[in-house]
């Protein structure tokens, strides 16, 4: 179980990346983590994987546990060799090296016979990328780098896997396989956490959902239920509603005003 | 034209050597972002540790002597480098222009003026190859060092870590989450660099050269270009890049006689002209892929 | 980058209540500043007469701390010239050129002193700009590579033009003359040198001031940036670079006026690394006090050493072949200061003092409301 508790990030000293969020994310879940840009998803995740400081960012307050490790505290690569792995924003992969070596560097901390049953594993989810291997990854449709991002994490055999915005930049029919994929992963035990701006397709097969906004969490409630909250059709689903809020199925309602 | 074949092996064979120097420069600037100004003086006191122990056995001599400059490299690495992150390339770069004053003055100190022998098996053995005659100690800097390239380019395409550190220098942001410890990479460079170094310092202090003085630092110091003119970031560039001055370098000092206008000693400074003038036309060297503008 | 952060963390550092209250107590900024000038003008002023046997190591002083801003110059807007000895090899033996006579082993144009030492400094410039078209497209580190072999190639050439070097045994300068009056005392020489000094001090001054100077504190921290903000980056550093030549060659110049002779072996890798640990104890981006506070440690503590060693247990007596030397003494400390400076605070000593000054003065305003 992954709880994130009153976490405060600032940058450089200055910039607040993060004011106070709480988020549970329990074994097996599919969590989704919604907000416009600059909210502060990416932020969350380089605080959860402990690499904030490659950017000039620390945890100011506040504290991340997970299935009791205090991730705070602990180095980025022991993070990784128990399991919790990270998609980074903008897929990130290294375009001058091969497909193959792209995986291969995803299962870094692995064993060879583990790097082999796990390359077998993404192969057969994205058939795609085994008549590429020896490509170079920079060559690769935006769609297939997606799919190559994905597969790198899963190299690692992630007991819980963060994705960041992996539909970004996707056609709609790609924006749908993705969501497939996401779905297979979790449904075969990996426990999800989907940072997305697309909301409609997260929240199509989010367990629980939560809506940042300016660095805090503003909203939160199982998916379903967010997907028919009027504030979230208003704002991410792109759906205007003159319905009165029905106060009774609303999710939790936590407001962005100051409240500290 | 056996003269021009005797000149060509010899300008390989340095240019192997200059090779190996520059690929440390290369590591250590792809790992790590800086130019290390104190690879000559590593070279140097690595080599002059082999002098010191090559009376008891020459091979114990040279592993002693890697084993020294990796320490120090470890050292310097770990204590000075280290303390200086998230400072700019710039200020680590001129710390080892200081690391780089004191090791000299501390070399200068033990050697002198002197000229100490390397105590080689190969002493001033000529083998003869055709029509061609070459001193066995040149062949063996040549074989040597073109193994140890070898072995490089095999461990960097298909280790773990060369992969790794392949990803690392192109994507330092998301290397971590793959894993990676980044001070890791550096460390891996820096002892890289000073193994490298050690064993070209060694051939260079060998027939026909008559052995280690200070001036070593200043040979080394002639493979910079190598690596500058093949690009900073490009490792098989500074194996290119080493043969091409080192061979220039040769065939300029035997023609010597035609370069006359040239002045005197033209093929010691040979090595900086090409490099200014494939600046001139490529800033980011021949095989680099970026200008190096990371301050 | 990192520059960046520093200035930002300081920042807050100044402008805190206590500090800004503190501030108001102090002599406004200007005053203090014109102080400093009264007492430096003062100083030029006595120094013959107090210096004694010191005169020749202060005008020495004097002429590497303009080499010294040059450098300073490039370094403060993130560039690394390596090519300062060149520059400097090139001002001396074009001033001893143009203003020499011809003699058995020399050849001279016996041109005026004075006009051929700004056609010295003009020339070095223009051989500056002319490997513009390289130096600004190159950035911080592989400018380093260049100049680097500027040093060596320029070695060469120094070495191939002995009629002008003087080859080997180095050649006598003409001394600077006005009209009829000829500089040789050495207390003459000290106010050409100061005087010329305090002018390339005040036009650096200058140009940290202008828009050139603006410019290359945005590149410093960025040339994309600074691209973004629409500096024209190039043509900023080839300014740069033109002035920093400009710089160089004057002290060479100065250099060769003090000492009466130059020679070529002078001018080499050391001489550079000697200007940039000048650079780096004082600090760059303090362009004419760090150069001045640098020059003088670099140039006074060998001296010192050298004149008082014996006191010292530990050292040898100067040229000894074994033992530390004072030379070697104070080489070790240089490298070791330059390194610790860079790994405490890259912007040198004078940013050291800078900090020492912030902390008394934000201490200071504790005290004030324990009081009230
Ligand atoms: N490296 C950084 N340095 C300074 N501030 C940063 C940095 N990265 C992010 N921020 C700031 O932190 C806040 C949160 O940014 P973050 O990247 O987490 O948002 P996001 O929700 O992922 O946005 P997007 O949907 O655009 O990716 C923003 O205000 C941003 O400006
Ligand atoms: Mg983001």
């Amino acid at each position: 179980m992954l709880m994130v508790n009153g976490l405060k990030v600032t940058y450089a000293g200055v910039a607040e990346g993060l004011r106070g969020v709480d988020l549970t994310v329990e074994e097996g879940q599919l969590v989704t983590v919604l907000g416009s840009n600059g909210a502060g998803k990416t932020t969350l995740l380089r605080a959860i994987s402990n690499v904030l400081n490659a950017f000039n960012g620390v945890v100011t307050a506040g504290a991340i546990d997970w299935d009791g490790l205090n991730l705070v505290r602990t180095r980025a690569d022991r993070i990784v060799s128990r399991g919790l792995i990270q998609a980074p924003e903008g897929r990130g992969i290294f375009g001058g090296l091969t497909v193959e070596e792209n995986l291969r560097v995803g299962g870094f901390l692995r064993s060879r016979a583990e790097q082999r049953h796990q390359q077998k594993r993404v192969l057969d989810l994205f058939p795609d990328l085994s008549d590429r291997l020896r490509q170079h990854a920079g060559l690769l449709s935006g769609g297939q780098q997606q799919m190559l991002a994905i597969g790198r994490a899963l190299m690692a055999d992630p007991k819980l896997l963060l994705l960041d915005e992996p539909s970004l930049g996707l056609a709609p029919k790609l924006v749908d396989d993705v969501a497939a994929v996401v779905q297979q992963i979790n449904q075969a035990g990996t426990t999800v956490v989907l940072v997305e701006q697309n909301a409609s397709m997260a929240l199509s097969m989010a367990d629980y959902a939560y809506v940042l906004e300016n660095g805090r969490v503003s909203l939160h409630g199982p998916g379903a239920e967010l997907r028919d909250s009027d504030e979230v059709r208003r704002l991410y689903l792109g759906q205007g509603s003159d319905d009165e809020p029905d106060e009774d199925t609303d999710p939790v309602f936590v407001g962005n005003k100051e409240q500290s | 034209m056996a003269d021009l074949l005797q000149l060509l092996v010899s300008g390989l064979s340095l240019g192997a050597l200059y090779g190996l120097i520059a690929l440390g420069f290369v590591i250590v600037f792809k790992a790590t972002g800086i130019l290390n100004f104190s690879h000559g003086a590593m070279l140097l006191l690595g080599a002059y540790v082999v002098t010191r122990l090559a009376h008891v056995n020459f091979l114990l001599a040279v592993l002693a002597g890697i084993a020294a400059a990796v320490a120090l490299n470890l050292l310097v690495e770990r204590v000075l480098v280290r303390s200086m992150a998230g400072r700019s390339a710039l200020a680590i770069t001129v710390m080892t222009i200081g690391l780089d004053v004191v090791l000299m003055t501390y070399a200068r100190g033990e050697i002198n003026t002197r000229v100490l022998p390397m105590g080689d098996p190969w002493g001033a053995t000529m083998v003869s190859i055709g029509a061609v005659d070459i001193p066995l100690s040149r062949l063996v800097a040549l074989v040597v060092s073109l193994v140890v390239v070898a072995a490089f380019f095999v461990w960097f395409k298909r280790s773990s870590w060369g992969v790794a550190f392949r990803a690392a220098t192109e994507r330092r942001d998301v290397a971590p989450l793959m894993g990676i410890r980044l001070n890791r990479l550096s460390v891996v460079a820096w002892v890289l660099a000073g193994v490298l170094a050690v064993i070209a310092g060694v051939f260079l202090a060998t027939f026909p050269s008559s052995g280690v003085n200070v001036d070593l630092s200043h040979v080394a110091l002639r493979a910079f270009p190598a690596a500058v003119i093949g690009g900073l970031d490009s490792t098989h560039g500074a194996i290119v890049g080493g043969l091409m001055i080192g061979t220039a370098e040769i065939l300029a000092q035997g023609y010597q006689s035609h370069l006359e206008f040239l002045g005197g000693g033209f093929h010691e400074v040979l090595t900086y002209v090409l490099m200014v003038i494939v600046l001139w036309f490529k800033p980011a060297g021949l095989f680099g892929t970026q200008e190096v503008n990371r301050v | 980058m990192s520059e960046l952060v520093d200035t930002r963390v300081a920042a807050p550092a100044v402008s805190t209540p206590g500090a800004r209250a503190a501030r108001r107590r102090l002599p406004p900024a200007t005053l203090l500043r014109g102080g400093g000038l009264v007492v430096a003008a003062i100083l030029v002023i006595i120094t013959p007469s107090i210096a004694g046997t010191w005169l020749p190591v202060v005008m020495n002083l004097a002429a590497f701390a303009v080499g010294v801003v040059g450098f300073n110059l490039l370094y403060s807007a993130g560039q690394l010239s390596l090519g300062h000895a060149f520059f400097m090899g090139l001002g001396g033996f074009s001033y001893a050129y143009l203003s020499g006579q011809n003699s058995a082993r020399t050849d001279g144009l016996g041109l005026d002193p004075l006009l051929a030492f700004v056609l010295s400094a003009l020339l070095v410039g223009l051989v500056g700009l002319a490997f513009s078209p390289l130096t600004s497209r190159l950035g911080g580190l592989s400018l380093a590579a260049a100049t680097l072999g500027l040093v060596f190639l320029g070695s060469h050439v120094f070495g191939m033009a002995e009629r002008v070097t003087g080859g080997t045994s180095g050649r006598v300068l003409e001394s600077m003359r006005f009209g009829q009056y000829e500089l040789y005392e050495a207390r003459d020489i000290w106010y050409f040198v100061a005087g010329v000094a305090a002018l390339a001090f005040a036009f650096a001054a200058l140009i940290s001031r202008s828009r050139v100077g603006l410019a290359l504190e945005a590149i410093r921290d960025g040339e994309h940036l600074a691209r973004g903000l629409g500096i024209n980056v190039r043509r900023y550093k080839a300014q740069a670079f033109f002035f920093s030549s400009v710089y160089a060659g004057v002290s060479g110049i100065l250099i060769g006026l003090v000492a009466g002779v130059l020679v070529k072996e002078s001018f080499t890798l050391y001489l550079t690394m000697n200007i940039l640990m000048m650079a780096i104890l004082g600090g760059a981006s303090a362009l004419v006090v760090g150069a001045v506070v640098g020059t003088a440690l670099f140039i006074v503590l060998p001296e010192l050493l050298r004149r008082y060693g014996d006191a010292i247990p530990l050292l040898a007596p100067e040229g000894s072949v074994t033992g530390l030397t004072p030379a070697a003494a104070a080489t070790y400390l240089f490298g070791a200061a330059i390194i610790l400076i860079l790994i405490v605070e890259p912007d040198g000593l004078t940013a050291l003092g800078r900090r020492a000054r912030i902390r008394i003065l934000r201490s200071r305003p504790r005290a004030d409301q324990s009081r009230s």
